[in-house]
């Protein structure tokens, strides 16, 4: 689907203060400011959305090295910076509060799976030496117990860690992960001065046999609930 | 679009493992559209309104990989599961075409080894 678009200011996010780099571009309003892009004037094919996605989590991840950032909603656009200043003159309270609220914390993003299975007996069976009917199904029985021993494992080191995380972080919010039932997330607001401790874990059982990914610092995507109303 | 600048340190675009903990995978979240999509998508601010202040409609753009993130089970009950027959998207489905293959050539290998034994038995004259 592809439209031509008259000129729109695509916003990014909201920050205490102007960034200081002269690439981005933002418009002030008292104790606010908002972060946009002008957006190209034919986007809307899948390729263009999936580059808005990386731009957008990728300027909010630069602006939280200097200050709290309430991310906007992906895809919301203003169809001027005058408009975009009269937006954030009527919200600037609530934003202002919501800024300070996240003042020195950021997302950590857990997620836990099972790895996938490695070693020669994953390659292409028929690469693979000759074996025996009794050792061919040996070998499948040990990779059916692995198979459903794995969850089991996955689930209780997520445990073990949520439990940790949950212990060190002002929040938790529970996070979508894109691999299926097999993969369980959460997300954690935590103080960046207690950051250090995501150094001491706890290390899980099995955890060899597990994919154990923490993914951050983040902007608090996950932390923000704020809706503005155009006036009409 | 260039990429934006005054990225910290932090920003790495590699994993690293814990000095403590090798157990655990760090990142610092750009590796995959998937991963990105799982954590932008309907987060944040929202503006309501009329003229001007519009949202994108990326809804219909990204549905298959919004199917994926946001909820299978609920899609799942509502009829839509063409992923789980997927071997790139469902593990179930791949193990299932691993395991066909596997069989598959399992059986060439036996019918290769019958065929030869009765070859054998031809050239020696035993039944």
């Amino acid at each position: 689907m592809t439209g031509v678009i008259a000129r729109c200011l695509l916003l990014h996010g909201v920050v205490e203060a102007p960034p200081s780099t002269g690439e981005l571009r933002s418009v002030r309003a008292g104790r606010v400011a908002a972060v946009f892009d002008e957006l190209p004037p034919d986007v809307g094919d899948d390729d263009d959305v999936a580059e808005l996605a990386r731009r957008h989590d990728e300027v909010l991840r630069s602006l939280l090295a200097a200050g709290p950032v309430l991310p906007v909603r992906l895809g919301t656009v203003c169809a001027d910076e005058g408009q975009l200043a009269a937006l954030l003159h009527r919200g600037e309270s609530r934003l202002a509060a919501e800024l300070a609220r996240l003042r020195g914390r950021c997302e950590w993003r857990l997620r836990v799976g099972v790895s996938p299975p490695t070693g020669p007996q994953s390659a292409h069976p028929a690469a693979a030496p000759a074996e025996s009917g009794t050792s061919y199904l040996m070998r499948k029985r040990a990779e059916q117990h692995a198979q459903r021993s794995g969850p089991d494992a996955a689930g209780a080191a997520f445990d073990l860690l949520d439990a940790a995380l949950q212990r060190l972080a002002d929040a938790a919010a529970d996070a979508h992960v894109a691999c299926g039932g097999a993969v369980r997330g959460r997300s954690y607001l935590v103080r960046r001065d207690r950051e250090p401790e995501l150094e001491a874990l706890p290390l899980p059982a099995g955890a060899e046999r597990l994919d154990i990914t923490l993914i951050g610092p983040l902007p608090a995507y996950s932390f923000v609930d704020v809706t503005l109303e155009v006036p009409q | 679009m260039a990429g934006a600048q005054g990225m910290t340190e932090r920003h790495l675009s590699l994993p690293e493992r814990t000095a403590a903990n090798p157990a655990i995978r760090r990142s610092a979240g750009g590796e995959s559209l998937a991963d990105v999509l799982e954590r932008v998508l309907d987060k944040g601010v929202v503006i309501v309104g009329d003229v001007g202040v519009n949202v994108l409609d990326i809804e219909l753009l990204t549905l298959k990989i919004r199917l994926l993130i946001a909820s299978a089970d609920t899609a799942r009950e509502m009829g839509i599961d063409w992923w789980t027959s997927d071997p790139f998207l469902s593990s179930d489905a791949r193990r299932a075409a691993d395991e066909t293959r596997e069989l598959r050539d399992r059986v060439a290998e036996l019918e290769r080894a019958l065929g030869d034994r009765d070859g054998r038995r031809q050239q020696d004259g035993t039944p």
